[in-house]
C-alpha cells in the first residue's frame, strides 16, 4: 500500500517535471497587447531602410508589400504616391522618411499606423552555374498617436534558380509594363512575395486581421475554423 | 459499336470537364481585391519610372479598370490614388482630381491624404497662367 503511494507520487513528480520542461522550451506567445489597445484601420508603408548593396532592392520590395497588408484587411496608402509626396517635401531618401515625426505624418495623411521596413539582404549570389536569391526583411508597425510598437515581423527566403518562379511574372496581365520587370535582372521581386508571407502570416505572430477582412475580430485560429 | 464507344468516351470527357469545372468553382481566389498587374505598375513607377512613359502606364490602368469592372472585382486600396498621381505627372489635373475623389469615396481612411493632395493639385493649377 505504502509502496504504491510512493510510486504514484514519483510518477506524478516525473510528469510535473516533464510538463515544466515543456513550458520552458516553448516560445513565449507573441504579445498583442499594444495592438489590441489601438488596432489600426489604415497603414502607411514607407520605403525600406536599405542595408543591402542592391540598387533596385528597396523600391522593388516596396512594390510587393501593399498586397499582403491590404489583403489582411487594412487600408494601405498608395506607396509610390507617398514616396513621391515625401520626396517633394524635402525627404529624398528612405532614411530621412523614417525620421519624419509621427504627428506630422498623421496630420498630413491621417494614417493610424506607419509600417517601417528594413531590408537586410536582397539579391542573388552566383556560384558556378547556379544562383541563390535571398530576401531578408523585417518590419515594425508603429501607432501614429502613441508612438507605441503595435506589431513586428521578419521574413527570410533563399531560393535557388530555375525552380519555376520566373513563369509567374510572364503570366501576369500587363504586357508592356510586365515586360519591363525582368525576373532575370530582378529575381528578388518574386522572392520578396515569399518573404512577405513569412513576415505577415507566420502562425502565432501574424499580423491580425484588419477591418476590411471578413475575418476581422477573429483570432487567426478561429478564422481557419470558418466554413 | 465504334460510334457508341466514341460517344461513351465523349460522355466521360464531358463528365471530367464538368468535375473540373465544379472543382474550379469550389476554389475561388480568396482575395479581397482584383489586383491585376497593379503591383507591376507600382513597381515600374517606383523602380524604373523612365522605362515606360506615364501615358502608357495610364493606358494600362485604364484597360485594367475595364477588366476589374467586367469581373465585378473591388479596386485595391491606393489604386485610384496611384492613377491620380500619374494623371498629375502628365499635366491632367481634372482626371487626377476625379481619381482622388474616387479613392476617398471607396476608402474613407484616405480622406486626409487625398485632401492634402487635392489642395496641392489646386495650388499647382492656380499657379499656371
Amino acid at each position: 500500500m505504502m509502496r504504491t503511494t510512493r510510486t504514484v507520487a514519483l510518477v506524478l513528480l516525473a510528469l510535473g517535471a516533464a510538463l515544466l520542461a515543456g513550458c520552458a522550451t516553448a516560445p513565449p506567445p507573441y504579445d498583442y497587447g499594444n495592438f489590441r489597445e489601438s488596432p489600426p484601420r489604415s497603414i502607411l508603408i514607407l520605403p525600406p531602410l536599405d542595408e543591402t548593396t542592391s540598387v533596385v532592392g528597396p523600391y522593388s520590395y516596396l512594390a510587393t508589400v501593399t498586397r499582403p497588408v491590404a489583403e489582411r484587411g487594412y487600408y494601405v496608402f498608395p506607396v509610390a504616391v507617398v514616396d513621391q509626396f515625401l520626396k517633394e517635401n524635402g525627404m529624398p531618401t528612405p532614411g530621412e522618411m523614417h525620421q519624419v515625426p509621427l504627428d506630422r505624418i498623421r496630420a498630413v495623411t491621417g494614417a493610424d499606423a506607419v509600417l517601417y521596413p528594413v531590408l537586410h539582404e536582397y539579391g542573388s549570389k552566383y556560384v558556378v552555374l547556379s544562383a541563390t536569391t535571398t530576401v531578408d526583411v523585417s518590419v515594425r508597425l508603429v501607432d501614429t498617436r502613441s508612438g507605441k510598437l503595435l506589431w513586428e515581423g521578419h521574413g527570410r527566403v533563399s531560393q535557388g534558380s530555375g525552380n519555376g518562379n520566373q513563369g509567374l511574372v510572364g503570366a501576369l496581365v500587363g504586357a508592356l509594363v510586365t515586360q519591363i520587370i525582368n525576373s532575370k535582372t530582378d529575381p528578388g521581386y518574386q522572392a520578396s512575395r515569399m518573404a512577405n508571407a513569412q513576415v505577415f502570416l507566420t502562425p502565432g505572430r501574424e499580423l491580425p486581421f484588419g477591418p476590411y477582412s471578413p475575418d476581422f475580430g477573429h483570432s487567426p485560429s478561429q478564422a481557419h475554423a470558418r466554413p | 459499336m465504334a460510334g457508341r464507344e466514341v460517344r461513351r468516351f465523349g460522355n466521360a470527357l464531358a463528365g471530367a470537364a464538368l468535375a473540373l469545372g465544379l472543382a474550379g468553382c469550389a476554389t475561388p481566389p480568396h482575395t479581397l481585391y482584383g489586383w491585376g498587374s497593379y503591383e507591376d505598375i507600382v513597381y515600374v513607377a517606383a523602380v524604373k519610372p523612365d522605362a515606360v512613359t506615364a501615358e502608357a502606364q495610364i493606358e494600362q490602368m485604364q484597360k485594367e479598370r475595364e477588366i476589374l469592372r467586367s469581373k465585378n472585382q473591388r479596386f485595391p486600396p491606393g489604386w485610384h490614388g496611384h492613377l491620380a498621381y500619374l494623371y498629375a505627372r502628365t499635366g491632367q489635373p481634372g482626371p487626377a482630381h476625379d481619381e482622388l475623389v474616387a479613392e476617398k469615396a471607396a476608402f474613407p481612411e484616405a480622406t486626409v491624404f487625398c485632401d492634402t493632395l487635392l489642395a496641392n493639385l489646386a495650388g499647382k493649377t492656380e499657379k499656371k497662367p
